[in-house]
């Protein structure tokens, strides 16, 4: 199996895309997509893998220094802090702009187009210059909870990380979980390793015109058919370069406005991988908080396993 | 019985400050506090409390308009839209946590007591381009335990307290009689005032002339119960406080002091709601920060799961 991906037109895709959709699935007016498949029983049962009680975070660092990977960097500014005369108090202001390659961050499904529709069907349009009405991250605001699985594509292949450009297949995916011996079910939270941040500790020069990790586009229909609720990646689920004609990315184009589901971009899994691995245990409860940003396009995020 | 707050000096309240001291229990670089408390055991069993499968949020929606109570509102920008052409939106947001408008969870470098933080660390180790100690990070994945909401309107049979109106540790006992619950060491505790059931009949007003909250006095009773952080619907703090010379003692002093992560301006309606229809307070309880380096305070999306 070729590790780049094939070049696809736009007509092979939009095949996929029709085969993946969920429009009309819960309903004309849903905006929650494949959240609709986390049921209370599913975060019961999520709940009851607390064995430990022991956390792990899955959020890198909201990083304020420019670099190639991080053209939008936080803005960080001191309101009061303690090194000013007689102060009492410190506190702080932040500007985030959470999409991009570098913070941690929830897509809504308002983030991306097909064909200038939004998932469900719902114009672009209505994702206005003031805001996103319909879709927006708020869909999400009272939290997602679920099981959080995580399948880690280079340890189970016994290498430190994947190569940039290297796509992973739905092959990859089911050896990975035939190695960790768990099956991704309806409702979970997937997370897909491709040791990224393992591998930017010892590469230094490395910038997204290289490329980068990602699920090829044939993990679409295998991400719909296993009812995946939630996708994160310590990438952006997405290999770069893109192999589809437009050079857009088609896992975000399946994940948001088809199939409704929601994307972590950037997530840093080292701290997971690890933990997972001392316990053979590649299955928690995880949540994620994202906040309640009014008409947000997307939320930067502290995901939170717990074993 | 609450009431006007009753006069605290400053004599009295290095009094508090030193019933309440941790400095040291946890060791000399110890930055985690009384987030010590949540140990593995406690979480696991917080986890139990997770029965329904229901997740109910304690969180504001972040304000971006200008009110009485929100004179520094979150900025939205959008970078890209779907009324501009293009193929997707993205957007910008710039957030000033602290204040009385958005739910967020304090750090402990947030407030100075004699010029030193948590620990004895000197308040100039948070410099004008962040803190070097005690920042937000530390509590990255530390809050998860149980979660208790003493629902003091509730207890004392009222829609809601009145601006200004204080809660003596009798009243913080009196619900935890009602609920049937007892605050114990490591819990994150949630106190409601009503304060949003007020903003959503009466209107807003500025907190800054009065809002209900704990008086001084509670914080021996938090120190000896071993709450291991601390939510309001307020900023817990009573406003005015009673503090010789005005001030927000349970900030000034318990988060120095006892090293208390404080969550304010939590919206505790929907919270409240579902606690009455279980008759349950107690649930599983997640805070998760976001991973702001050197920050003073993260905005939050407090979540509590039953």
């Amino acid at each position: 199996m070729s590790p780049q991906p094939k070049p696809m037109t736009l007509d092979e895709f939009h095949v996929i895309f029709e085969q993946v959709k969920n429009w009309g699935r819960w309903g004309a007016d849903d905006q929650h997509g494949t959240l609709n498949l986390i049921t209370p029983e599913k975060r019961r049962q999520a709940a009851s893998l607390v064995q430990e009680g022991v956390t792990v975070s899955a959020a890198l660092p909201l990083a304020t220094e420019p670099g190639p990977w991080n053209h939008a960097p936080v803005v960080h500014l001191m309101v009061q802090a303690g090194d000013m005369e007689e102060a009492h108090s410190s506190s702080d202001y932040f500007a985030i702009a959470p999409h991009g390659l570098f913070h941690t961050h929830l897509d809504a499904l308002c983030h991306y187009f097909y064909r200038r529709e939004m998932y469900n069907g719902r114009p672009a349009s209505m994702a206005t210059s003031r805001g996103a009405t319909v879709n927006s991250i708020e869909t999400a605001q009272d939290g997602i909870v679920s099981r959080g699985v995580l399948l880690d594509i280079p340890r189970l292949k016994g290498i430190e990380w994947l190569e940039p450009r290297e796509a992973i297949y739905p092959a990859d995916l089911e050896a990975a979980e035939e190695a960790a011996n768990v099956r991704v079910e309806e409702g979970d939270i997937l997370l897909v390793r491709t040791g990224r941040h393992r591998r930017l500790e010892h590469v230094k020069d490395w910038g997204l015109m290289d490329g980068l990790a990602g699920l090829d586009v044939s993990c679409g229909p295998w991400l719909h058919q296993r009812g995946v609720a939630v996708l994160g990646s310590d990438g952006v689920s997405d290999v770069f370069p893109s192999p589809l004609e437009s050079g857009r990315l088609p896992v975000h184009l399946l994940a948001l406005p088809a199939m409704g589901m929601l994307l972590i971009d950037n997530c840093q899994f080292e701290p997971l991988g690890d933990a997972c691995a001392q316990r053979e245990r590649w299955e928690f409860l995880l949540t994620i908080a994202p906040l309640k940003l009014l008409r947000g396009t997307a939320s930067p995020v502290n995901p939170i396993a717990v074993f | 019985m609450s009431g006007d707050p009753k006069p605290i000096s400053l004599k009295e309240l290095d009094d508090l400050f030193e019933q309440v001291n941790n400095w040291g229990r946890w060791g000399e670089g110890d930055e985690r506090g009384a987030l010590n408390l949540i140990t593995p055991e406690k979480r696991r069993k917080a986890s139990a409390l997770m029965q329904d499968g229901d997740v109910v949020s304690a969180a504001l929606p972040l304000a971006t308009q200008l009110a009485p109570e929100n004179p520094s509102p979150v900025g939205h920008y959008m970078v890209r839209a779907g009324d501009l052409p293009g193929d997707s939106c993205a957007d910008y947001f710039a957030i000033a946590p602290h204040g009385m408008a958005n739910t967020h969870l304090d750090a402990l470098c947030h407030y100075f007591y004699h010029g030193k933080m948590y620990n004895g660390v000197p308040a100039s180790k948070v410099t004008s381009r962040g803190a070097e100690a005690n920042s937000i990070e530390v509590a990255l994945d530390r809050m998860v335990g149980r979660g208790v909401l003493l629902d003091v309107a509730r207890a004392l049979g009222r829609d809601w307290l009145e601006p200004g109106e204080a809660i003596y540790i009798e009243d913080l006992e009196k619900a935890e009689a009602a609920q049937n619950v007892r605050v114990e060491e490591g819990d994150i505790l949630l106190v409601r005032t009503g304060r949003f059931r007020r903003r959503a009949q009466l209107g807003g007003w500025s907190p800054t002339s009065g809002l209900a909250g704990m008086h001084g006095t509670c914080m021996p009773w938090l120190h000896s119960r071993g709450v291991a952080a601390l939510g309001c619907d307020g900023v817990s703090d009573v406003i005015p406080s009673g503090v010789e010379g005005g001030g927000v003692p349970i900030h000034t002093v318990a988060i120095p002091g006892m090293g208390l992560h404080l969550i304010d301006n939590c919206d505790l309606e929907p919270l409240a709601k579902a606690c009455e229809e279980k008759a349950r307070w107690e649930f599983l309880f997640v805070v998760a920060p976001l991973k702001l380096v050197k920050g003073t305070a993260s905005p939050v999306n407090p979540l509590a799961m039953f």
